[in-house]
């Protein structure tokens, strides 16, 4: 029972959450994506985003 | 739950845009990356482990795979570009339809399909042409400045340049000039540049041929992001109005 209430809860206050905080959430995602395809500096990912960084002109090597 | 449709049209315009770049950067990019790296000098070789290695052969190789895993050449390479190409269309997608919402939902802009057009030409001067200026697209076999002086000043670039396109086209009256300083911001700081000269290879011609695959390599580049931002603005826009803030979606 008292789980469920928390749930609730949780669920209301999720959706009550304020655009301007969706939004924010959803432009973090989008610069996260592209610091993975574009600044990673791990070997494999370099390699395998190696043509589209230079593509974009990000900065690459 | 607004989050959740920005993400959701993200993901769906990213596809979309990195087929679409993907499709003209094979035709007209590639091809000259592909050239340079003919070029590109590699590391000394550590000699060979006795009898295990065909020697001769191996210097042909692509040096990235004696270092770490990467893509075989040909279809392997293409379909991470594609994957790669796509989840930066996801990021920028992402990025135009939350600030797009927001301006949107506070009344400042109103986008249309032409309008999305022209954010979309903002998106490629703001993330193509003002870290360009400084930092000019490069093939494989440049010298350039330390990675993390120019992964810095291009992040600077791209944010103040953003931030100056929006302030010149949002803003009312004098304070459009704000915009203009954050435009011109990164260009008074200045772009980390390598002293060294530009490309390493020892023979003349090579750099000659070098320099020549450069230049097509800034107009095609330039021409493909332009029409990867030309469709992600339409995209966005189309989608903020029939998706992302349709009432119809909007729950409670």
């Amino acid at each position: 029972m008292s789980s469920n209430t928390i749930s609730n809860q949780a669920i209301s206050s999720k959706a009550t959450l304020s655009p301007l905080v969706q939004t924010v959430g959803a432009l973090v995602f989008g610069a996260v994506i592209l610091f993975a395809v574009g600044f990673m500096p791990v070997d494999a990912a370099h390699n395998a985003a190696h043509d589209t960084r230079h593509s974009l002109a990000f900065p690459c090597h | 739950m607004l989050f959740r449709r920005i993400i959701f049209c993200a993901l769906f315009i990213g596809f979309l845009s990195g087929l679409l770049f993907t499709a003209i950067q094979s035709i007209s990019v590639s091809p000259i990356i592909f050239a340079a790296e003919q070029y590109e000098v590699t590391e000394p070789e550590v000699a060979p482990v006795q009898g295990h290695h065909h020697g001769e052969g191996a210097s042909s190789e692509h040096h990235h795979d004696q270092e770490a895993w990467g893509p075989n050449d040909g279809m392997e390479r293409t379909l991470y570009t594609l994957l790669s190409n796509v989840l930066a269309g996801i990021g920028f997608a992402a990025i135009l339809l939350s600030i797009m919402s927001q301006l949107q939902l506070k009344g400042v802009a109103n986008l249309s399909i032409v309008k999305g057009l022209a954010w979309g030409v903002a998106g490629f001067i703001a993330f193509f042409v003002a870290p360009g200026i400084g930092l000019p697209p490069e093939i494989p076999g440049i010298e350039a400045a330390p990675l993390d002086n120019r992964q810095t000043w291009w992040l600077l670039a791209v944010v103040a340049s953003g931030v100056g396109i929006g302030t010149l086209a949002f803003a009312k009256g004098a304070y459009k000039i704000i915009g203009v300083a954050f435009i011109a911001l990164p260009f008074l700081i200045g772009a980390p540049h390598s002293a060294g000269p530009e490309f390493t290879h020892p023979d003349a011609n090579v750099v000659a041929i070098l320099s020549d695959l450069h230049h097509q390599f800034i107009v095609a580049s330039g021409v493909a992001n332009l029409a990867f931002w030309l469709a992600l603005g339409a995209l966005c826009a189309w989608a903020l109005n029939r998706q992302v803030l349709n009432d119809r979606y909007a729950e409670a």
